[in-house]
């Protein structure tokens, strides 16, 4: 499903964003790449959403409605074993 | 080389296989690279206080800092602080800078161009896992490198632990736990910057690679603390749904700007007076000193008068630039700039254009300089261009005075037609933003992905830096266009010098005659006199040639050769137009005493029937002051902020050409109506 059809609160996993490449990379570049975990903060526009970055690091990055429409969101795998 | 074939070259080196290691016996230049919302700005105002100058990047308007840092040895360093950007291979202007600059083809204006001695990566503590990566990037680059890991505080704050040696043996070079905020690590950073080394491995190229690289960096020398609490998270989460709601958000935004643009107003009115007592004073002072002539005129009415008109413009610059890097420090603006993006997307305008636009209703100085927050070239461009639609202080004598004039019997009426002057502009500023959006300016609107920050209190001393910054360079580049212009606005006002009317001799001549028996009949002979001198000395002066000559241009519009010659003076600076036509009509200065605006209401055309100011004139000029680019300075500032003077002649031909046809339409509606 895509990032904005998820619910308040609801974790996944991103599968892949079917965006323009250069759109792609900036997404990428700030942290929303493949296998990166996201809970979703705030339905709507802007869509919210907190990046997981490991040891209780995150981040939250704020998307325009036709960006979250292309970010495509599998089930919360758990993090990666330290 | 030019800048093209600079980030040709640059980015062709990215790609490339490491190049041989460049070693430098001791660092002299430093290279500040970072992720937006690192601190890295911070760090930089640690390391170099007010020690910076700030200029540009050649063939960009991207801001260069360039600061000096004091060594423990007293020796000292140069720090280039390079734009912030999330990765080195984007295809942005701001990465293609920092490539640039790493490579050795580009350097801020004023320095020499080759790589830097060294470079200092600074990582967000709280985010080092995506930090790694574009320090992997950085790394690549084969430059001496050392790494700042920035808000440590924070960190540890959320139970985060980083092991300094497991990172320093990861990465194969230095690293330093700091805090912009509190000065925790900034001298140990100052201490390792000059002994910076080039990293014992190269990190893989590909985005895999490299992404794995990073991982495992960062789960060999990270940890949290397992009672650490997510307290703050649920607080942000608190504060973003009611900053970005669709109702309760925009309420918020409009209280906060309301408070801001309330602190701008009250506060920098203060010194505002200051400067013109203290200027009116030192003119005075020359006027008393010096002895009649060119030289005195030149001092006091030219270049003293013309230093006022740039230093007036400071305080609400300086004010304007510190609440809103106060604000900006929050985290607040990140979520405002959505907000508003629903609201301006539709005409190619980005969130980010309202704090701007909203300023340039004070005035559009500081309301375009304020644009460089705006990441996209083009939005930002639309923007300056739009910019002066957005009434400023500087109009309203003239609504006041065309709305008394409208209407003198109902306020209610003269307030509808104010707050329509308002609308008007901001209407014509949006449909010609969409315009350019759809014509030169064309190309898609990006929609917005904005890392938001955490929430947290403003930084002081960063926030005077950044008016410091933007102050002085007010001052350099638009300071110094703004006075030579009011210099020779001065003289085409002020020569030829001509001999005073007949009529004026003869009051005089009264008045001396009875100056001894009746002294207060004397004194205002002698007042009509110098009011029929300085009435007559405008009319011929250069100012009032160009009037006569021009009046064909404006008759159209309803004007005759005293209005335009108020008109045209004001294309320097619209506030002019009230005293400018106080003096050619009544040949006073004080435009909003009441005797003066009588004489005015009253003053007739050549014809000796016709009022200078008939209904549908002064519909015609409200219309026109309105959408007219009447601003010197705000031109000088435009050229300055988007690249040259092609934009602020466009600037100034469009919205004359909106003006002047507006203008005709509301005088001929206007005669049509009856409105003689």
């Amino acid at each position: 499903m895509s990032l904005s059809a998820m619910k308040l609160g609801q974790g996944g996993t991103i599968l892949r964003t079917e965006l323009p490449e250069d759109e792609k990379a900036l997404l990428r570049a700030m942290g929303m790449r493949d296998n990166a975990r996201v809970v979703l903060c705030r339905l709507g526009e802007p869509c919210i959403v907190r990046v997981m970055g490991g040891c209780g690091c995150s981040f939250r990055i704020g998307l325009a409605r036709p960006l979250a429409d292309k970010v495509m969101i599998g089930p919360l795998l758990p993090a990666a074993p330290r | 080389m030019s800048f093209t074939e600079a980030t040709a070259a640059a980015t062709s080196a990215s790609k490339n296989d490491p190049e041989p290691p460049h070693n430098a016996p001791g660092a002299q230049r430093i290279a500040l690279l970072g992720n937006p919302n690192t601190g890295k700005t911070t760090i930089f105002n640690r390391l170099s206080g007010l020690r910076h100058k700030t200029s540009n990047f050649p063939g960009t308007t991207q801001e260069a800092r360039v600061g000096v840092v004091t060594l423990v040895d007293k020796t000292s360093i140069e720090l280039f602080d390079l734009p912030g950007v999330y990765s080195l291979e984007l295809d942005q202007i701001e990465a293609a800078i920092c490539r640039a600059v790493l490579a050795g083809e580009l350097a801020p204006r004023g320095e020499s161009v080759e790589a830097p001695d060294a470079v200092c990566v600074v990582v967000d503590a709280t985010n080092l896992s995506r930090g790694l990566m574009f320090v992997g990037e950085a790394l690549r680059r084969r430059l001496p490198t050392i790494v700042a890991v920035n808000m440590i505080d924070v960190g540890r704050q959320r139970g985060l632990s980083i092991d300094v040696g497991a990172l320093k043996e990861s990465l194969g070079c230095d690293v330093v736990l700091c805090s912009g905020r509190t000065g925790e690590g900034i001298e140990e950073l100052k201490r390792l910057l000059p002994a910076a080394r080039i990293a014992t491995s190269t990190p893989p190229g590909e985005d895999a690679g490299l992404s794995q690289w990073a991982e495992g960096i960062f789960s060999k020398a990270a940890s949290v603390a397992p009672d650490a609490a997510e307290d703050a998270d649920s607080f942000t989460d608190r504060l973003d749904r009611a900053f970005t709601h669709p109702v309760l958000g925009i309420l918020l935004f409009a209280a906060i700007m309301t408070g801001l643009f309330w602190s701008i107003f009250s506060l920098a009115t203060y010194p505002m007076e200051w400067i013109d007592g203290l200027f009116a004073g030192l003119g005075g002072l020359i006027e008393r000193a010096l002895p009649e002539g060119i030289v005195r005129d030149l001092l006091s009415e030219g270049v003293v008068a013309g230093i006022a008109g740039v230093l007036v413009f400071l305080p609400q610059i300086c004010l304007l630039f510190f609440l809103i890097s106060l604000l900006e420090d929050t985290g607040y603006l990140a979520r405002a700039a959505f907000v508003m993006d629903r609201v301006l997307r539709p005409f190619g305008l980005p969130g980010h254009a309202f704090v701007p636009l909203l300023s340039s209703h004070a005035c559009a100085l500081p309301g375009i300089m304020a644009t460089r927050a705006i990441p996209d070239r083009r939005e930002r461009l639309t923007t300056i261009l739009v910019a002066p639609f957005m009434t400023c202080s500087a109009r309203l004598p003239v609504y006041v005075l065309m709305t008394s004039l409208l209407f003198p019997h109902s306020a209610m009426l003269a307030a509808l037609a104010f707050v329509g002057a308002y609308a008007l502009g901001i209407a014509a500023g949006v449909l010609s933003a969409l315009l350019a959006r759809r014509t030169i300016l064309r190309g898609k609107s990006r929609p917005m992905a904005l890392e938001l920050p955490s929430y947290r209190a403003p930084n002081l001393f960063n926030a005077l830096v950044m008016t410091w910054d933007r102050g002085w360079v007010f001052l350099r580049k638009a300071g110094t266009v703004i006075l030579a212009l009011s210099i020779v606005l001065w003289w085409l006002g002020a020569y030829p010098k001509v001999d005073a009317p007949a009529q004026a001799v003869e009051l005089r001549e009264r008045a001396a005659a009875v100056a001894s028996m009746e002294p207060e009949t004397s004194e205002e002979l002698d007042a009509m006199a110098d009011r029929l001198e300085s009435s007559h000395a405008s009319a011929n002066s250069f100012m009032g040639r160009i009037g006569r000559t021009a009046e064909p241009i404006f008759s159209p519009l309803g004007y005759d050769w005293r209005l335009t010659i108020g008109v045209m003076a004001s294309f320097a600076a619209r506030e002019v137009f009230v005293s400018t036509m106080a003096v050619v009509l009544s040949g006073e200065e004080d435009g909003e005493d009441d005797g003066v605006l009588a004489s005015m209401k009253g003053a007739r055309r050549d014809d000796g029937s016709t009022l200078v100011f008939t209904a549908a004139t002064s519909w015609s000029l409200l219309v026109f002051y309105v959408l007219a680019m009447q601003c010197l300075p705000t031109l000088a500032v435009t050229a300055k902020e988007a690249g040259g003077w092609r934009w602020a002649i466009l600037q100034l031909v469009w919205m004359t050409a909106i003006a002047y046809g507006a203008a005709f339409i509301a005088y001929r509606v206007a005669l049509a109506m009856g409105s003689s």
